[in-house]
């Protein structure tokens, strides 16, 4: 198991998981606290074991833009995007996110996919594009919450509400080169800090240090963040990633498809044409009733579908989990059943997303 | 010439708006802090959000105006001409003594003559297009209360139109004070008019942006409520002012304009932009946040600016108490106008040592510890007043007023800058970018083609110049496509052409530094009709609140400034047909004057549907037959469309990155005459003396000209006056030709069009006039006829006029 | 619980509205897409579909218009997901 300098520095023993071969803490206090903070307060999380892999050269565009779903030949410098990376098979290899420079593309990836990618993009490489894998010298820490503005403005020295949804500034911090991003996955205003690695640990402590009477700064693990995730219906590349196709995933929003072309865009075109027989769909029961991923969903004695994830949300009260189900039951708003391991039916409530409702919702930056 | 940045006196006012219809009746409501928002009863608010409004009452036109003069203009008209009356009085200015080539005019007014032109549109629905009043259609056009005024007050000199929505009167004080500077005349007429409209209270309705009670601004913000009115100004050098013993009210020490780049109607929330043109403004007056004793905020009281303009209001001025007020909690948002009743009110400020209050303050919900005078005024001596504007499309006005200082120097004069195009774009009929213009004018070809959108047999003419069909996917980002109308769009994909064909890049470093001018004859005429009808026809309640933004004449400058991340002064010029030119002379100032060194020239201009109808309506305007400019037997006019960009650089801009400079920009000519609005001098007198003005300006003589580019369309009435005023100067020795022959009239569009053919002059080629045999008789020119002639020539002379008498000409060099 | 038949019915009805309000929003908002690309649970702000709050207000009139139902412009909620927008829709309508 290989650790990120700036996860080495923070994670002591906290319970941690292993993804693509790097350490990442599950949660450093419990997970309903920290959940508690992302949707309260300001969750800082190690993203330091993500990929970051900067694409320069003449054709770093072009080159980039047949590899993604979404048409980035107006990508604005300073500005980021969501995209996927299909196979040849239109099978989704990740949703990374670029970041757009004046001469280059950072490419943010899963952490699970992080390897995945990089080998990828590789063996696609063409003349006039240079690859490289920055993510063992780039750090990245991710601010999340409705008042992560608040230690946003901290950093730079414009009114961060200047800075609009899915742009990046890059500023002088300590001495330091740093990217400033406004991207978020949990519906509450969310930031990424893109800094060295060597530095990183020191943003994580000045970070944590904005803290103050009226709202918490907290490190959140990857459980929490993966709750609130969830809550939202942001993909999941390590929940939704595996065996299924878009399609059935609903990530039709990260293609664009009046793109003339891409890898995978005939294999996708022609799944779409054959028809979708199953979609995924987020749903709520109990928390008291028992039901695990890879557990069936029935209607009567008809199987329906099965449990992807499944976790407890403290805003509900409730289990929240997504399920793939047969098309012709993918819908919000009905009552299937799960059928659990101990051969118990538990009623589960098709749902609506965002399943909670974040608060930056109704929050201005002021 | 050179340039001098002098010193600019104001010595009149003049206002009429809610709080009072004069500016002894306006004063004594500000200073008693009395609200002039109340019920509107002009227009009938039932189905909008709100009964409130800042009306102008007590106000009967037939007290102020014979059955004569009230034919040729409607309530902007009335309002735009009551004002500039008291405003000449007030300076105890004789204007008949003056050289009326002199004295000039600006106005701003985001929606003209839109009365009239909504009360066309209802007849036109409900009555049939054959039941209008044509005589409407004379007073709809967006700069006709700035003729009215013109005619009023008999002036000659240049004569422009800025719409840039709500900026527009700050905005059109600037461009005054640019004419002055630059050296093109001594007096300016400036300001801004609007009515009360119902696309105003529809659309502003439709974004949930009006306030159902007075609105409460930088307090409670629950919304605007929309004014109406005039405010004019007079602008004199410092020294005339002085010299004929005038009464120095205050000066105009600078003012600066910026982009936001950040949406089509909201503000950038942390006032970046307005930081820009606040910052701006000062930087060219030399002066600090220090100097800053008042400012007149912008404070339209909706909960997006409120929330954004203190922001950028405590980033400049830091931490000291520089009282702020709204002055439009008083009057309500003027839009077009506001910038210009608050310039009155600043000046007024200055010269009566008074700070105008916010009235309906609500001191629970003060925020951001800002000291926004709540609801009473106070005495105060007033050295530095800044004053605020910002519209749709992210464009900000900031201007700044100063009190008379005695002791302060005049700057001395600098040497002119020389100005160069660097690049082109282009649509118009049947061409698609510049290779194709190209091809068509050096060619036999014509733009016009048979009409396919629509059925135009209502209409008696089936032709018009149109743009084939865009791959605009290609060249415009498909997110913000959605947003464009056809204006927009077209207005877009030809700045895309011509950065391309510039090689200039916008990039972080020089997008502050960029400025765009967006002109337009036609504005979004279909957008405007598409919304109103909705409205006519279904009550307000359908309105398309996603159309509403795109209505305003700067619509188009907005979406290029987002597409492109340009954060430069922007502005917009409604003018009629002189847009183009008048546009590349602002473009020309703001260079010569320091306001950037780079600006994109856009002209737009539509042929839709209405626009065929409309024309269609006045008599013996349209051809039945075919295009024929200058031709004896011409039967009138076809339409076109078509969008220009023009890359316009200063000498030092263009060598810094070593651009291909096209041609340079050597001489303008800009008069007016006041026949009457919608007519010309017949004598052509006005428009001879453009020529002149333009020949001196470049310090040529008429046998430098090798080529003019005419501005005829087949105009029975029209061609001729242009004919005889091109050969009062020139005589029959420079070839003519007449660039709406190959693509109809483009209005607004038409000066850049011949702009293009005076490059392809230079280039060797001048286009012949089509379908042109047999020429009017009794006015011998070298008309271009039959086949393209080569010619060898340094220079060409474009001709442009609007309807109304309004006359902008350009010496156009080649780069040596 | 429902029969197998009765949750089909109930969740082809619940697919028609869907679809339903998908086509609304792109005649009336003019998209260029097919309005079977809307997933039923991507945001329409921001990320998803891209609206923005002048969309927002144009939404409020057609649904109005065409389902009678009036949005206030304090609900962010409804503009979650075309589901959302169907559930608001559900509530409020009147039978």
């Amino acid at each position: 198991m290989k650790t990120t300098l700036l996860t080495k520095n923070i994670m002591n023993d906290h319970a941690h998981r292993v993804a693509d071969g790097y350490a990442v803490v599950s949660a450093y206090t419990n997970v309903n606290e920290e959940y508690r903070v992302l949707r309260g307060g300001v969750g800082l999380i190690d993203l330091s074991a993500v990929g970051k892999i900067k694409v320069t050269g003449e054709q770093h565009v072009e080159f980039i833009n047949e590899l993604v779903t979404k048409e980035i030949e107006f990508l604005d410098i300073e500005k980021s995007l969501y995209t996927l990376l299909l196979d040849d098979n239109g099978q989704v290899i990740d949703l990374v996110n670029l970041y757009k420079q004046e001469d280059a593309i950072l490419i943010e990836t899963s952490v699970t996919k992080r390897s995945e990618v990089l080998a990828w993009l590789n063996e696609r490489k063409v003349d006039g594009v240079e690859i490289a894998d920055l993510s063992e010298m780039l750090a990245m820490i991710g601010l999340e919450g409705p008042y992560a503005w608040k230690v946003g403005q901290r950093l730079i020295d414009f009114e961060i509400s200047s800075l609009p949804f899915q742009a990046f500034v890059e500023i002088e911090w300590n001495g330091h080169h740093v990217f400033f991003a406004r991207t978020g996955v949990t519906g509450e205003y969310g930031y990424k800090v893109i800094v060295r690695m060597d530095v990183a640990h020191q943003m994580w402590e000045a970070l944590l240090g904005y803290a103050d009477e009226d709202m918490n700064v907290q490190a959140v693990g990857m459980d929490a963040l993966e709750i609130a995730m969830m809550e939202v219906r942001q993909p999941n590349m390590a929940v939704e990633g595996n065996d299924l196709t878009l399609y059935e995933a609903c990530l039709e929003w990260l293609v664009s498809f009046d793109k003339e072309d891409f890898i995978g865009f005939d294999a996708i075109h022609s799944m779409r044409e054959q028809g979708v027989k199953q979609r995924v769909v987020g749903f709520v029961t109990n928390p008291d009733h028992v039901l695990d991923a890879n557990d069936a969903i029935v209607v009567e004695d008809t199987n329906v579908g099965k449990v992807l994830q499944i976790c407890y949300s403290p805003t509900l009260d409730k289990k929240l989990g997504l399920a793939v189900i047969h098309e012709e039951f993918a819908v919000s708003g009905i009552e299937l059943e799960g059928l659990n391991q101990n051969g118990e039916r538990v009623l589960v409530q098709t749902q609506s997303s965002p399943y909670t409702f974040p608060k930056s919702w109704s929050i201005k930056i002021i | 010439m050179s340039i001098q940045k002098a010193r600019i006196a104001v010595t009149g006012v003049g206002i009429i708006c809610a709080n009072g219809n004069d500016v002894e009746e306006f004063w004594e409501h500000v200073v008693a802090g009395k609200s002039g928002i109340k019920p509107v009863t002009s227009l009938d608010l039932s189905q909008i959000n709100t009964k409130f409004g800042g009306e102008v009452s007590h106000f009967n036109p037939e007290d102020h105006f014979t059955d004569e003069e009230l034919k040729q203009m409607d309530r902007a008209g009335q309002f735009a001409v009551l004002a500039a009356r008291e405003a000449v009085q007030f300076a105890n200015m004789n204007l008949s003594e003056l050289d009326p080539y002199r004295v000039g005019i600006v106005l701003g007014t985001s929606l003209g003559g839109m009365r009239s032109g909504e009360i066309f549109h209802k007849q036109w629905i409900e009555n049939g297009l054959d039941q209008t009043d044509v005589s409407l259609l004379y007073k709809y056009p967006v700069h006709t209360p700035c003729d009215n005024i013109a005619h009023a007050l008999g002036i000659k000199g240049p004569k422009s139109v800025i719409s840039n929505a709500c900026a527009a009167g700050t905005n059109s004080i600037g461009y005054a004070t640019d004419i002055i500077r630059t050296g093109k005349a001594d007096v300016m007429i400036a300001g801004g008019v609007d009515p009360l409209t119902f696309l105003s209270f529809s659309g502003f309705n439709s974004l949930q942006a009006l306030s159902s009670e007075p609105c409460a601004p930088y307090s409670q913000s629950h919304g605007l409520n929309i004014g109406e009115g005039a405010g004019i100004l007079i602008l004199e050098r410092m020294e005339d002012a002085c010299a004929r013993g005038a009464t120095i009210l205050a000066e105009i020490l600078d003012y600066d304009l910026s982009a936001d780049s950040y949406h089509q109607t909201a503000p950038d929330p942390g006032g970046a932009g307005a930081i820009r043109s606040m910052k701006g403004a000062l930087n060219k007056a030399g002066l600090t946040e220090q100097d800053l004793s008042y400012i007149n905020g912008h404070g339209t009281g909706t909960p997006t600016n409120d929330a954004s303009e203190p922001k950028a209001l405590r980033s400049i001025i830091k931490e000291q108490a520089v009282p702020i007020s709204s002055t439009k909690s008083m009057l309500g948002h003027t839009l077009g106008a506001a910038g210009a009743v608050e310039a009155v009110t600043s000046v007024l400020a200055i010269h009566r040592s008074f700070i105008p209050p916010t009235v309906n303050f609500d001191e629970e919900s003060r925020k951001f510890g800002l000291d926004f005078v709540p609801n009473q005024g106070r005495k105060g001596e007033l050295n530095t007043v800044l004053s605020n504007s910002f519209a749709f499309g992210g464009n900000n006005a900031t201007a700044l007023f100063g009190k008379h200082d005695d002791q302060k120097p005049t700057p001395a004069p600098t040497p002119r800058k020389k100005v160069y195009l660097t690049g082109v774009g282009v649509l118009a009929g049947n061409v698609a970018n510049m290779e194709q213009f190209d091809q068509l004018v050096k060619g036999e070809g014509s733009g016009i083609s048979e009409v396919q959108r629509f059925d135009t047999k209502p209409y008696g003419q089936s032709e018009a110049g149109q743009i084939p069909d865009i791959p605009y996917k290609k060249m415009i980002n498909p997110s913000m496509l959605r947003r464009m109308d056809a204006l927009s769009k077209q207005a877009v994909a030809v700045t895309k052409m011509a950065l391309d064909h510039a090689k200039l890049k916008i990039t972080r470093d020089n997008s502050e530094k960029v400025g765009v001018i967006f002109a337009t004859g036609t504005g979004p005429t279909e957008t405007v009709e598409s919304f109103n009808r909705v409205v006519i026809r279904e009550g307000a309640k359908m309105a398309n609140a996603q159309l509403f933004p795109n209505t305003v004449m700067n619509a188009a400058a907005g979406h290029i400034g987002l597409h492109f991340k340009i954060k430069g002064p922007t502005s917009t010029i409604t003018a009629g047909g002189v847009s183009a030119i008048s546009a590349l002379y602002y473009a020309y100032s703001l260079i010569q004057l320091g306001g950037c060194d780079t600006v994109i020239v856009v002209t737009s201009d539509e042929f839709n549907e209405p626009l065929l109808a409309g024309h269609g309506r006045i008599p013996n305007f349209l051809s039945k037959t075919k295009s024929r400019p200058f031709a004896s037997d011409r039967d009138g006019v076809v339409l076109g469309e078509g969008s220009v960009a023009m890359i316009v650089e200063s000498e030092e801009a263009a060598k810094a990155r070593n651009a291909r400079i096209l041609a340079e920009c050597k001489g303008f000519g800009m008069t007016s005459d006041h026949h009457k609005i919608a007519g010309l001098n017949p004598e052509g007198t006005e428009w001879t003396k453009s020529f002149e003005l333009a020949l001196s300006d470049a310090g040529l003589t008429t046998e430098d000209i090798g080529y003019i580019s005419a501005a005829a369309n087949g105009h029975h009435v029209f061609d001729p006056i242009e004919a005889k005023a091109i050969h009062q100067l020139f005589q029959d020795k420079v070839p003519v030709s007449a660039p709406g022959s190959i693509f109809g009239e483009t209005h607004g569009t038409a000066g850049s069009i011949g702009l293009l053919t005076a490059l392809s002059a230079l280039d060797g080629t001048i286009p012949f006039i089509r379908n042109l045999e047999n020429p009017i008789s009794d006015v011998g020119l070298d008309y271009v006829m039959g086949e393209p002639r080569k010619v060898q020539t340094d220079n060409a002379l474009i001709s442009s006029y609007a309807y109304g008498g309004n006359y902008h000409s350009l010496v156009l060099g080649r780069y040596e | 619980m429902l029969t197998y038949q009765e949750t089909k019915e109930k969740a082809e009805k619940r697919r028609e509205l869907t679809q339903r309000i998908k086509a609304i929003i792109v005649e009336r908002l003019n998209l260029d897409m097919d309005p079977n690309l809307i997933t039923d649970d991507q945001p329409l702000f921001g990320r998803g579909l891209g609206l923005d709050s002048i969309d927002a207000l144009e939404l409020f009139v057609v649904i109005e218009d065409e389902f009678g139902v009036t949005i206030y412009d304090d609900n962010m909620e409804v503009f979650g997901s075309v589901n959302k927008l169907a559930d608001y829709i559900l509530e409020n309508i009147e039978e």
